[in-house]
């Protein structure tokens, strides 16, 4: 079965992700701050991350630009999730090493075909 | 009463106490009033806050591209403890734009290696403008490797935390800058909240402050407080109401009277170009921060500008308040210290009706219930025990002093307690609100008098500093000696 | 309960006359001090008793309001995020439910509008709509009191309540409270609709300070309506007012309406406000039309006011067109430190040309060699002794180290993406961004 991390300090967010996630059929982990998603992403192994920009202690970006510099975390696929939309955020966003990157307030039903649409393109 | 003592000396005691007494307890009664006043003010301004925080609009700022960027400068000299961990807190506050920017000041401990190593830091060639003069040579400038982590890291030679934070004016690439010790903690909404007033009315603000809670016994996780508890230790206890009262309250009760003029150097947001116009903080002065508050007030009065200084009600920021009573008194006999250095060196504005309420109410304040206040307490106290010791006051006298100096004091602080408890309750338990509720009853047993004897040894220190400086007209800078107290006892900043 | 803290501070002053004044009677009145140490008890006591009943009552309340609304969380989630069926079926169950428990629910409901948006979002309001918390609102935002206005405003406008909007411009241009006009005005931002701008446009005129909505709230506003508002933008550039002006360049600059690069030009050509002018040339940067540049050029050197060239620097680099690169160049010697140092960065938007240039002044002897990281770092002048003339003019010192400043920001910022993806090559460009940032 397909895992999914999900990393945000919003319990409201972080429950709804989970929520929808859990009906499309993935497993879901559910963390509230950036080291904690990464220490879940190294000991569990999920199949793809979704971070919050902006957490507690390590914002989204630095866990995935950590996560792109351990070998074994660094093929795991990234989709930020974050309020910031400003195109120097979203820029800085990809060049850490997202894959994708969803704006909030999002869209559960649109947030499940992009979880898809990346697990589809990084598969291959 | 059978007098013990000769007659003569209890005589002219009598007739001293006769003289002294109702101006001394007018005193008291006016600093508490004064107080009282200070808390209802506040209670006012918390109501008109905390009934417009739904329609806040953070959110709405938070994803604006119109957001006004921010720098926050953070100044650090031997925090390789918690360097990390605050400077990754400060990256991660919600904010649309903001860069951090720390000011290594020549530490001697592994700080710059841990951030280095944390962030992939790599040296780069970065002119740094003069706009403010400086006393440490910066040596070198540091970014994270990929050049977009809004990070900057300046090591320099030391020079204390006013060079240091000049220094980092000079670095800052934002029309804000925002003063932030390496060992506070801040909320992740800080930045928003506390730049609220530079977004709702650009043309006046130039400043703001943050209110400063002691984060003692707090539990924190990832640089974050996430639950608000009363620490062990009696010394600390009494600190979070004296916060509470001083910081949360009087301040906030001095921003709603449009007469605020102390800004928390531990956390402080100021308009660039105005921290620029005055010249920086000085790093010849002990009280840094009231002096730069006191200046932009004083340049923007000479100016003739319409400007405000505000103080905002939410807390924001923790910072680890003195748990020693060693460290305590270090600190406190250098606030006072530093206020009466600035006190008196802006003493022309003290009383000068064309500086407004500055000059007329805030100032003179400083200077009758705070800079004087260690003299009166203690002075009351002796004379009252020496009157009683030789027969020459009865019970009444006694009674009397103890109703107007303590009994009332520990109204104004359980009414402090009462506008904690309507308008932020962070306290939860019962636990906590019954520590605090002793804290304001025993706090005038000891606390009071050990901290008005530090206060006057600062005073004391000051005139004796201020006459050798009269005399031979040179100063070496106060910056290593500020550079090595303890972390607790860096900053500066009055009581109110 | 909100006004509480406003009520105890009108009883702290009253509390504080009694203790106080016993204490002021002549001593000749022995008997009053015992009656002054009783009141002072029993005024402490009381607030005491106060703070714990407030207490107790605010854990009653929490407690209550967690039992009532822990069983409907997976409702709430189902209406937001459920299939189609289940949504319909939450939404019934809580259009259904009696009001105290509705009551404890709502702000969670709320709070879920400015968290999700598409149909999710669609199913909130269509809630809140049946529950008649809209009409609420609607009716509140003619409410007496300053707060319940803007309260009411700011839902509506969470909720993107169309029918709202002439009440919200008539917030907006009359309200009396200049907190309710802000809001409003950031409502009708978030509702987006185009008959707002004209109203919003004609708020930046008022003078600011005291009571008027901060131009960036305004601005704000004016951009969350998007293309939709660019005509009455371009009407605008000709505003008498120069905040008018301003922020219409600003928001034509932002929303991408290369249609009105002309009348950009013009503003920053001729604007008597240097506001105005640096506005223009931001905007014609984020524009990036070629057609900008002489205009862009002419702006960048003196005798245009400082913050004029600043912005016309910055927007060079952003256009990206190499015709200005002997321009930046001699930039970077300027007089101006904040126009030199943004010169810099701006050459290096121009591409290989704008390189070339950097190394050049980098390294006026070897055209050719590359800065790294490492090799530049120690030719930084100490930035205090370079205040001398000579270290800022062509080939001076401070000259250098600016060239080789941006041109090791540049280099970091693109080596670095290419090492950090060591075992996976990105064939696929970067999916579409979700959603215009609304």
């Amino acid at each position: 079965m397909t895992t999914v991390l999900v990393a945000d300090d919003d319990s409201d967010i972080r429950e709804l992700v989970a929520f929808k996630l859990g009906q499309a059929g993935y497993d879901v982990l559910a963390v509230g701050d950036g080291a904690a998603a990464l220490e879940t992403a190294r000991a569990q192994e999920p199949d793809l991350a979704i971070l919050d920009l902006m957490m507690p202690g390590l914002s989204g970006l630095d866990v995935c630009s950590q996560l792109r510099r351990d070998e074994a975390t660094a093929a795991l696929p990234v989709i930020m999730l974050t309020a910031k939309a400003q195109e120097q955020d979203v820029a800085t966003g990809f060049a850490t090493g997202a894959d994708d990157y969803v704006v909030k307030p999002f869209s559960p039903r649109e947030l499940v075909s992009r979880v898809q649409a990346v697990l589809a393109r990084t598969a291959s | 009463m059978t007098p013990v003592a000769p007659e003569l000396p209890r005589e002219a005691l009598e007739v001293f106490f006769e003289v002294t007494q109702w101006p001394v307890l007018a005193y008291f009664l006016l600093v508490n009033t004064s107080y009282l006043l200070l808390i209802a003010l506040a209670a006012v301004e918390l109501t008109r806050h905390l009934r417009r925080v739904p329609f806040a609009g953070h959110d709405e700022a938070c994803a604006s591209p119109l957001t006004p960027a921010v720098s926050v400068l953070v100044p650090a000299h031997d925090e390789e403890a918690g360097i990390v961990t605050a400077v990754d807190a400060m990256l991660g506050l919600r904010y649309p734009a903001h860069e951090v920017v720390v000011v290594d000041d020549g530490s001697r401990d592994a700080t710059f290696a841990r951030l280095e190593e944390a962030h992939d830091l790599v040296e780069v060639p970065r002119v740094v403008p003069q706009d403010l003069p400086t006393r440490g040579r910066v040596l070198s400038v540091h970014v994270p490797r990929d050049g977009r982590t809004s990070l900057v890291v300046v090591r320099k030679e030391n020079a204390g935390r006013s060079d240091a934070l000049n220094v980092g004016v000079n670095v800052a690439r934002h029309g804000i800058v925002c003063f932030v010790d390496a060992d506070s903690i801040l909320d992740p909404d800080a930045l928003l909240t506390v730049t609220k007033p530079f977004a709702d009315d650009p043309e006046r603000v130039v400043a703001s402050g943050g209110v400063v809670r002691a984060v003692n016994g707090c539990r924190v996780v990832a640089g974050r407080v996430v639950e608000t508890r009363m620490p062990p230790g009696w010394l600390a206890r009494t600190q979070v109401v004296e916060y509470l009262r001083a910081f949360l309250l009087g301040r906030a009760g001095w921003s709603r009277a449009g007469a605020l003029v102390l800004i928390s150097g531990a956390f402080g947001v100021f308009r660039r170009d105005v921290v620029v116009s005055v010249g920086g903080l000085d790093p010849d002065c002990i009280g840094e921060d009231f002096e730069l508050c006191v200046k932009v007030h004083r340049a923007m009065r000479d100016a003739g500008r319409d400007y405000r200084v505000v103080q905002v009600a939410e807390p924001v920021s923790w910072t680890e308040v003195p748990s020693t009573r060693s460290v305590l008194a270090s600190q406190r006999r250098r606030w006072h210290r530093g206020l009466w250095e600035v006190l008196h060196r802006h003493r022309d504005m003290i009383g000068n009706p064309r500086y407004g309420r500055i000059g007329l109410v805030a100032l003179p304040w400083f200077v009758v219930f705070e800079l004087a206040a260690p003299v009166l307490e203690l002075g009351g106290l002796v004379v009252v025990a020496l009157g009683l010791a030789l027969g020459a006051v009865g019970g009444d006298e006694v009674l009397r002093f103890t109703l107007v100096a303590y009994g009332y004091g520990i109204f104004v602080s359980v009414a402090a307690l009462a506008v904690e408890e309507f308008s932020f309750h962070r306290y939860g338990r019962w636990r906590d609100l019954a520590t605090a509720l002793v804290v304001c009853v025993l706090e005038n047993v000891g606390y009071r008098q050990l901290t008005a004897l530090w206060r006057l040894q600062g005073l004391l220190a000051a005139l004796r500093g201020t006459e050798q400086v009269w005399g031979v007209m040179t100063r070496t800078g106060f910056g290593d000696a500020a550079a090595v107290l303890p972390a607790g006892a860096r900053r500066a900043g009055g009581a109110a | 309960m909100t006004s509480a803290a406003g009520v105890v501070a009108r009883a702290l002053v009253l509390a504080a006359l009694p203790t106080a004044l016993p204490t002021a009677l002549p001593a000749s009145l022995p008997s009053a001090l015992p009656w002054a140490l009783l009141v002072l008890a029993a005024v402490v006591l009381l607030l005491v008793g106060g703070i714990a009943a407030r207490r107790a009552a605010r854990r009653r309340r929490a407690e209550r309001v967690r039992r009532a609304t822990e069983p409907l969380r997976p409702l709430l989630l189902e209406l937001v995020a459920g299939e189609p069926d289940e949504q319909a079926d939450a939404a019934s169950r809580l259009t259904a439910l009696a009001p105290p428990v509705w009551r404890s629910v709502e702000p969670a409901v709320v709070a879920l509008l400015s968290k999700v948006r598409g149909d999710s979002r669609a199913e909130v309001v269509g809630l809140l709509e049946d529950r008649g918390v809209l009409a609420r609102a609607r009716a509140d935002l003619h409410r007496r009191g300053a707060v319940e206005r803007a309260r009411a405003a700011e839902l509506v406008g969470a909720a993107g309540d169309a029918t709202s909007v002439p009440a919200l411009v008539e917030l907006l241009t009359a309200d009396r409270a200049g907190e309710v006009r802000l809001v409003a005005a950031r409502a009708l931002g978030r509702i987006g609709a185009a008959e707002a701008a004209a109203p919003l446009l004609s708020a930046l005129r008022e003078p600011r300070g005291r009571g008027g909505v901060p131009p960036q709230v305004l601005a704000h506003a004016l951009l969350r309506l998007g293309p939709a508002a660019a005509g009455h933008l371009t009407a605008a550039l000709v505003d008498d007012s120069a905040a008018v002006r301003a922020t219409a360049c600003e928001i034509l600059g932002r929303v991408g309406a290369v249609g009105s690069v002309a009348a950009l030009r013009e503003r920053l050509r001729g604007d008597a406000s240097p506001e105005v002018r640096a506005r223009a040339a931001t905007a014609l940067g984020r524009l990036g039309m070629p057609s900008a540049l002489p205009d862009l050029v002419a702006a960048s050197a003196p005798p245009a006011p400082g913050a004029v060239r600043t912005c016309a620097v910055r927007a060079l680099g952003e256009l990206g067109d190499p015709r200005a690169v002997p321009v930046l160049a001699g930039l970077l010697a300027d007089d101006d430190g904040r126009v030199a140092a943004l010169a810099g960065p701006a050459l290096v938007g121009l591409g290989g040309p704008g390189r070339t240039a950097l190394h050049e002044a980098a390294d006026p002897g070897a055209p050719e060699a590359a800065a790294a990281p490492d090799d530049a770092v120690d030719a930084v002048p100490d930035a205090a002794a370079a205040d001398a003339p000579e270290d800022a003019a062509p080939g001076g010192p401070l000259v250098r180290a600016r060239a080789r400043e941006a041109l090791v920001m540049a280099q970091l910022r693109e080596v670095v993406p290419a090492q950090r993806r060591p075992s996976r090559a990105r064939a696929v460009a970067p999916a579409r961004l979700v959603g215009d940032g609304a």
